[in-house]
């Protein structure tokens, strides 16, 4: 409750996941989206109740468009505590039918959210760089983070790597040139990923 | 005989004829008042039958009032039992109640699939130590505070579950009024 009416910052997520199909389409990611930052806010919960009852109380489901529309009046509304959306695995959203693809539905989302400009509003995707996604987010971000060029990134792996091998009973027996080998070989095949 | 006699006993004969005929009709006419007096009874049973049931349905209303009064008398004992439960409720958090009603009936209505399930996963299989460059990059923190977008190219849920955990916990502890510094040793990271 001291969260919600604080004015404190929104934190909303959702993971793109191929082995879920309801995790896969823009339907359920704006049905995520709407019900947790009502969750988190109070004014949230009155815009997305004036959805609910222009839909005759529940009896009709919403378009994309009406959760679109609703999303925005959301993230547009006079609050001014920073909202984070986070999504992981666009490329687990599928490109594989429809017209458009439910990726590419997402994808249009994903730059309507960026081009409304607003200063409070601050997006997080992870994503392998696949030709469509590649297309639309090159323009909507200056400086993306990529994992492989990362020095950070690869201290990561090889540290992980390390500890694993070195708390393993049977690996922490080999010997130190070994274990270095494996650690440097790991490391580079891993390749940032 | 003389005629005389005969048309004096014709004119009796005729007499009794007409003596017997006027009793026949009114004996036809008393039969006949008789029987409107039965109808007339019949329609006083009737009618008496009628307000015999009146005064049972009557009787019957009364005893559904009765009920009525007795069913309102029990609903009022119980609510004065509840009463105290009802004020505490009017005088703290209806706003609560009301939100959380409201919440509930959105969640009912959309019924989303649950994100944190995945979010678990990836913090459950994390390795401690690890992601530090990058919340002490100067990408992540532009983004936190101005960025509009930022994608990170490649796969790794497990950076994004320790994002989220990291601003989930920033926010919380600052509503909470505490410093927010020294209090976020998970930083975590899963090979995936």
């Amino acid at each position: 409750m001291a969260l919600r009416n604080s004015g404190e910052a929104a934190v909303v997520y959702f993971y793109f996941d191929f082995r879920d199909t309801n995790k896969q389409h823009l339907r359920n990611l704006l049905h995520s989206l709407l019900v947790q930052l009502s969750a988190q806010s109070d004014p949230f919960c009155d815009i997305l109740s004036n959805l609910y009852y222009a839909h005759d109380c529940g009896a009709r489901k919403p378009s994309n468009r009406d959760m679109m529309e609703c999303l925005k009046g959301m993230l547009s509304s006079p609050r001014q505590a920073p909202i984070y959306i986070i999504m992981d695995a666009l490329d687990e959203c599928s490109n594989a039918s429809g017209i458009p693809s439910p990726r590419e539905q997402v994808l249009k989302l994903v730059n309507e959210l960026v081009n409304l400009d607003l200063p409070n509003l601050h997006i997080c995707i992870t994503s392998r760089p696949e030709f469509d996604i590649q297309a639309v987010f090159q323009f909507l971000t200056p400086r993306p983070v990529s994992l492989h060029d990362e020095r950070g990134q690869k201290q990561d792996i090889a540290n992980y790597i390390s500890s694993v091998i070195h708390s393993d009973p049977w690996m922490s027996r080999w010997r130190d040139e070994d274990k270095k080998l494996v650690i440097e070989t790991l490391s580079e095949l891993a390749d940032g990923m | 005989m003389a005629s005389a006699e005969v048309l004096r006993i014709a004119h009796n004969a005729e007499k009794r004829a007409e003596d017997t005929n006027g009793r026949v009709k009114g004996v036809e006419k008393r039969l006949r008042g008789l029987g409107s007096n039965l109808h007339c009874i019949d329609e006083k049973v009737q009618s008496l039958d009628k307000k015999v049931q009146d005064v049972n349905r009557g009787v019957q209303d009364i005893g559904n009032g009765v009920r009525d009064v007795d069913s309102k008398v029990v609903r009022g004992n119980r609510l004065s039992s509840l009463r105290p439960i009802l004020v505490v409720l009017e005088y703290s958090d209806v706003q609560i109640l009301t939100g959380n009603q409201r919440r509930d009936t959105h969640l009912r209505w959309l019924s989303p699939p649950n994100p944190s399930t995945n979010h678990n996963i990836a913090y459950d299989i994390h390795h401690h130590g690890t992601a530090q460059w990058f919340f002490a990059s100067n990408t992540y923190n532009e983004w936190k505070s101005t960025g509009s977008f930022l994608w990170i190219r490649g796969k790794r849920t497990s950076l994004l579950a320790t994002t989220i955990d990291f601003l989930t916990n920033l926010i919380s502890q600052r509503a909470l009024g505490r410093q927010s510094s020294g209090f976020y040793h998970f930083i975590f990271f899963f090979l995936s």
